[in-house]
């Protein structure tokens, strides 16, 4: 992993490899499979940095992502 | 009546025939097994199709009713399931090949509650392998086919159900709905989805894809058929930790109440961006429509819409791919390549990624929420082009080449992440003669009005009423 210099983690094709590795993934990514990944990874970082456009929630409770009230017993 | 027509009565119709005791169970499950035989070689809606059993469950169904047991709208009532409810004794392959031969010992709650409303399951729908993809093209299974069109998708992940019901295989499916893979395929084959509120329904059973996106719902060809398959699969269930203990009403009661004085808003945001300027059309003339039936239509900016795509994909991946993980470890060969990209796509995510997409999420949703409290519903359309062919990886739009794939669900991700309860209802057709369908999201718990609206916009209009020729 390494910082794209504009804040955002940008990942290698390498690194895309290691992490499936160490994941123990053992399907063999080659050079073209990785290097897609690791785009693919990359532009979701990308969308990450720009959800900051909308204000990120703060102090995000643990649990409870629905838009219902709360559970009654 | 031709057994023909039978197959394309409305629940509702063929319920009140059941009930009088003018139609029985066997002859209409027998007319249904008899139009599966002559179009399922086109269509492929079935992984696994249930004739006997489906034909011992009409039989006993007609035995209760004859002694006085009938039990509601549903009772002998042919429906389909998607193939990843678990059905105790019979497979559920969740469209993969790992689970091929996988048989549940147990029901699904929504297996159960059919079951307890006497409908007779005639099988087990194709969809996209795990869900996780909205084309219903399964490198397992064969594609699922368009009843409009056999050359085209059905959309997904819900497809066969899309199909069987279109086709009148079935007269009414469940889907599940984790990107829009309910609403997709109805928009796409001409019939009535409905993703309930998230928690309305039990999820006990259904193989998960994403815990924090996954629904359940049906599919049929009338918002009323929609409310009476509701009612049956609804309410609270201890099993189910997303499972919401609220109230649950007759979602038919008011259904037609009509829409006079509604608020409509219509995002004029991101919905337009990328779209078939028929099908922009098609919904222009429906929101027309809805202003005719009394609705207010407003036309309102949601930039919050523009990150939708940004949070439910790196959300959906994430999740999916830790769900499906021993899978995408241990039996990757076995594995479709399109599903086995996405999953290597979430278990590369950086935490940090996800955890941004949840903070975002609960941004989006108060901005959409802030909305809602103006407007009864959002209208905007399901899917941005009618049905791609099968082998069709691109479709072109404006001039600009898009991904057909990617084209499939963009519509229909905002909503998952709200978990607000939206309908597909057809709302015309292309030029090349493919249904066009229109969504309507209404407010948390709200199904009420989602389904009455659908239901006034289908009464005046003839787009529910049109039978696909196949068959």
């Amino acid at each position: 992993m390494a910082n794209g210099g504009d804040g955002s983690q940008r990942i290698s094709a390498d690194a895309i490899r290691a992490r499936a590795a160490a994941l123990g993934l053992s399907l063999a990514l080659d050079d073209g499979a990785a290097q897609a990944l690791a785009e693919r990874v990359a532009a979701a970082s990308e969308d990450a940095e720009r959800m900051g456009e909308l204000g990120l929630a703060e102090h995000e409770p643990a649990v409870e992502f629905r838009p219902i009230p709360a559970r009654k017993e | 009546m031709p057994a023909d027509d039978l197959c394309f009565l409305t629940i509702a119709d063929a319920a009140a025939e059941m009930e009088s005791r003018r139609l029985s169970p066997v002859e209409l499950v027998e007319a249904h097994l008899d139009r599966i035989e002559r179009t399922e070689p086109s269509l492929n809606s079935f992984i696994t199709l249930m004739a006997d059993e489906a034909m011992a469950q009409a039989r006993d169904a007609e035995r209760e009713i004859a002694a006085g047991g009938y039990r509601g709208a549903l009772h002998g009532i042919p429906v389909g399931l998607k193939d990843l409810y678990y059905t105790r004794g019979v497979r559920t392959t969740a469209g993969n090949e790992i689970l091929r031969d996988f048989v549940p010992d147990y029901d699904s709650a929504a297996a159960e509650r059919f079951a307890a409303a006497g409908a007779v399951l005639m099988g087990k729908l194709q969809m996209h392998e795990f869900a996780l993809g909205a084309t219903s093209v399964n490198p397992h299974h064969g594609a699922a086919r368009n009843p409009w069109d056999t050359s085209r998708i059905t959309g997904g992940s819900s497809g066969g159900s899309g199909s069987a019901v279109a086709s009148g295989q079935c007269m009414a499916a469940l889907g599940s709905d984790t990107g829009g893979s309910i609403r997709i395929p109805a928009g796409l084959c001409g019939i009535v989805g409905l993703k309930p509120t998230f928690g309305r329904v039990s999820r006990h059973g259904v193989h998960p894809l994403a815990w924090s996106l996954d629904t359940v719902g049906p599919m049929t060809r009338s918002a009323r058929d929609s409310a009476i398959v509701l009612n049956a699969i609804a309410g609270y269930d201890e099993r189910d930790p997303s499972s919401a203990n609220v109230p649950t009403a007759d979602f038919a009661d008011g259904i037609d109440a009509g829409i006079k004085g509604m608020k409509i808003g219509a995002p004029t945001d991101f919905f337009y961006d990328v779209i078939d300027p028929e099908v922009a059309e098609a919904i222009c003339d429906a929101t027309g429509v809805l202003e005719s039936l009394g609705a207010t239509v407003d036309k309102i900016p949601l930039p919050a819409l523009n990150q939708a795509l940004g949070i439910s994909g790196t959300l959906l991946v994430t999740e999916a791919a830790e769900t499906l993980f021993a899978h995408l470890r241990d039996n990757p060969e076995d594995i479709g390549e399109d599903v086995r990209a996405r999953l290597y796509l979430g278990a590369m995510t950086p935490a940090a990624d996800y955890i941004k997409a949840q903070r975002a999420r609960r941004a989006y949703n108060e901005q959409i929420a802030d909305a809602m409290r103006e407007y009864d519903l959002l209208v905007a359309p399901s899917v941005a082009t009618g049905a791609p062919r099968i082998d069709q990886e691109t479709v072109e739009i404006a001039g600009k080449t898009e991904s057909a794939l990617s084209l499939m669900s963009r519509l229909t991700r905002p909503f998952n992440l709200t978990g607000q309860p939206t309908i597909s209802v057809p709302c015309g057709f292309t030029s090349g003669g493919l249904p066009i369908g229109m969504q309507l999201a209404g407010r948390a718990w709200d199904e009420t009005t989602v389904l009455r609206a659908a239901h006034a916009y289908e009464s005046a209009t003839e787009w529910s009423g049109r039978r696909p020729a196949i068959g």
